[in-house]
């Protein structure tokens, strides 16, 4: 279970975030929405960690990760496919995948000496776990990242995230840019990974996608969640979709 | 004069050896860290000033290794202290590193005194080549600085840590999100460096008397390497740095060896201006 409770982030003197609650109940997978500027990025850095939080509180089962930086959140299973899928371009994709696994593996003194060599059995089996996930990145991995379309790319993304082990996957923007139906396919690996138990958090644009595979939406506008409830029941509510997103009901 | 020609050759290799490995410890930590240390002449100078006062205890080899690791400790400190200090200023590290630079001399003359500090070379005798001198040490400089090209390329594209390295050089952002602490990063992108800058002075320390203002005759040469390999390719900077030795040893030899600074500089600004150049006409910009 992940709690973002009444997290406030701020810029400076510009407040992003003003109090906003959010509950990933396990196996859920939950769609965050806004427009442009709704504080959907200070969200995704508040929970990775990347933001220090100016009060809230980030929980996952219980216990806070807030506070500590992106490793620590990493490591206590909340994994993040950026916005831009922000690959490691001049690396192949198996190193992409293995260095997905570097903040669980290269721990303590003796996980430090071991990192000074090529080989990590537990990075190896992690990318032949992720393989099994993700079969299309069987042939991608001696191309080098930055070589690769944007869906495979971005497959490479979810991929790396996937190397942590998390119980929760974050992912941010997944359509952005991308074919429909490559689109298609990426969301039909998260649906699968959400079948098998893990929690998804998926933040986007595209509204129609996000409210087809989500169970939980919650839509934010000026850094305050206006909305929240079944995916379902948003769908349908023309007032919310046109007054917070600039769209007309999908049903 | 063949033989004139011939010593400046075998000079300004061992020189062009320094200068490379010098400037390839500047790349290590720009490209991890984004900071140009100018700690990394003080850093080559502290190595042989070690090695002068292990060589009363320990052998050669034993003498080598406590250098490389104290100056790999000292560039540790520094990095945590510089990297500490950007949160203040994105411009601190800069002034940070120069400020340390200076200080190391004041350093060095209260631990060794400010006269020029020497100790035997391995292998003292000199080679005779074509009516020229060779110093095996110059070779040994010479041979280190390839086995540390090599070890340093192998340790960067092969070992897990050297690509969490790459990785924070190349996407902090991502790296940051997948667990590479920037920070650890950062420090020890500034101890690798500061060992091969102990090694390299632990070994060019027999060569030349040691003197603690040295650090900025050493770190302009290399500087102007790295640059010349746009602080991010450590073969471009090998070679740099063997160009520049060559210059500069052919300016001592040739000319006067006060031009030797003027000498690598105005190589640097012919490098850039040529490089300029090649951008305004549109070419490729290498």
């Amino acid at each position: 279970m992940l709690n973002v409770d009444n997290v406030v982030v701020r810029y400076g003197a510009l407040e992003a975030l003003h109090g906003v609650t959010i509950d990933v109940p396990p196996g859920e997978f939950v769609a965050i929405l806004g427009r442009n500027g709704a504080g959907k990025s200070s969200l995704v850095g508040a929970i990775s960690g990347m933001l220090p939080l100016s009060s809230g509180s980030v929980r996952h089962d219980g216990k806070r990760i807030d506070g500590h930086g992106p490793t620590h959140v990493v490591r206590d299973g909340i994994a993040v496919v950026p916005e831009g899928r922000q690959l490691f371009g001049a690396l192949t994709v198996l190193d992409n995948l293995r260095l997905g696994a570097y903040g669980k593996t290269a721990l303590g003194l003796k996980g430090f000496a071991r990192s000074m060599l090529s080989k990590q059995p537990a990075v190896e089996a992690a990318v032949m776990r992720v393989l099994d996930l993700l079969p299309e990145l069987e042939e991608l991995l001696a191309r080098e990242a930055g070589t690769l379309s944007g869906g495979q790319q971005q497959m490479v993304a979810v991929g790396r995230a996937l190397m942590a082990d998390p119980s929760v996957l974050l992912v941010d923007e997944l359509s952005l840019g991308l074919a429909p139906l490559v689109v298609h396919r990426l969301l039909e690996h998260l649906e699968s990974l959400n079948a098998k138990g893990m929690s998804i958090v998926l933040i986007e644009q595209n509204i129609t996608l996000a409210l087809r595979a989500s169970t939980t939406a919650y839509v934010l506008e000026g850094g305050v969640v206006k909305f929240y409830g079944p995916s379902a029941e948003l769908a349908q509510d023309g007032k919310v979709l046109t007054a917070y997103l600039g769209v007309e009901a999908t049903a | 004069m063949t033989s004139d020609l011939l010593q400046s050759l075998f000079t300004g290799l061992a020189l062009g050896a320094l200068y490379s490995i010098v400037g390839i410890g500047f790349v290590i930590i720009y490209r991890v860290t984004g900071v140009a240390n100018l700690t990394q002449g003080a850093l080559v100078v502290l190595g042989a000033y070690v090695m002068s006062t292990m060589l009363g205890f320990l052998p050669w080899v034993a003498a080598i290794v406590v250098s490389l690791v104290v100056t790999a400790i000292a560039a540790a400190l520094v990095g945590l202290a510089v990297l500490t200090g950007r949160a203040l200023s994105p411009h601190a590290p800069l002034i940070m590193t120069l400020g340390l630079a200076i200080a190391s001399q004041g350093v060095f003359i209260l631990i060794w005194g400010d006269l020029p500090v020497s100790y035997p070379a391995l292998i003292t005798d000199a080679i005779k080549v074509g009516g020229a001198f060779v110093l095996p040490q110059q070779l040994i400089l010479l041979g280190v600085v390839v086995v540390l090209f090599i070890l340093l390329h192998l340790f960067f594209s092969k070992s897990y840590l050297g690509k969490a390295l790459t990785a924070a050089a190349l996407n902090p952002h991502a790296a940051q999100l997948v667990g590479v602490e920037l920070l650890k990063m950062g420090t020890i992108a500034f101890a690798v460096s500061g060992a091969t800058a102990g090694l390299t002075g632990a070994i060019f320390g027999a060569l030349v008397p040691v003197t603690p203002e040295a650090h900025i005759a050493i770190a302009i040469p290399g500087f102007a390497a790295a640059v010349i390999g746009k602080m991010q390719s450590p073969a471009i900077t090998l070679v740099g740095g063997l160009v520049l030795g060559q210059v500069t040893s052919a300016v001592a030899v040739f000319g006067r060896p006060e031009y030797q600074q003027a000498a690598a500089l105005a190589v640097l600004i012919l490098v850039l201006l040529m490089r300029a150049a090649l951008v305004r006409r549109g070419g490729e910009l290498t």
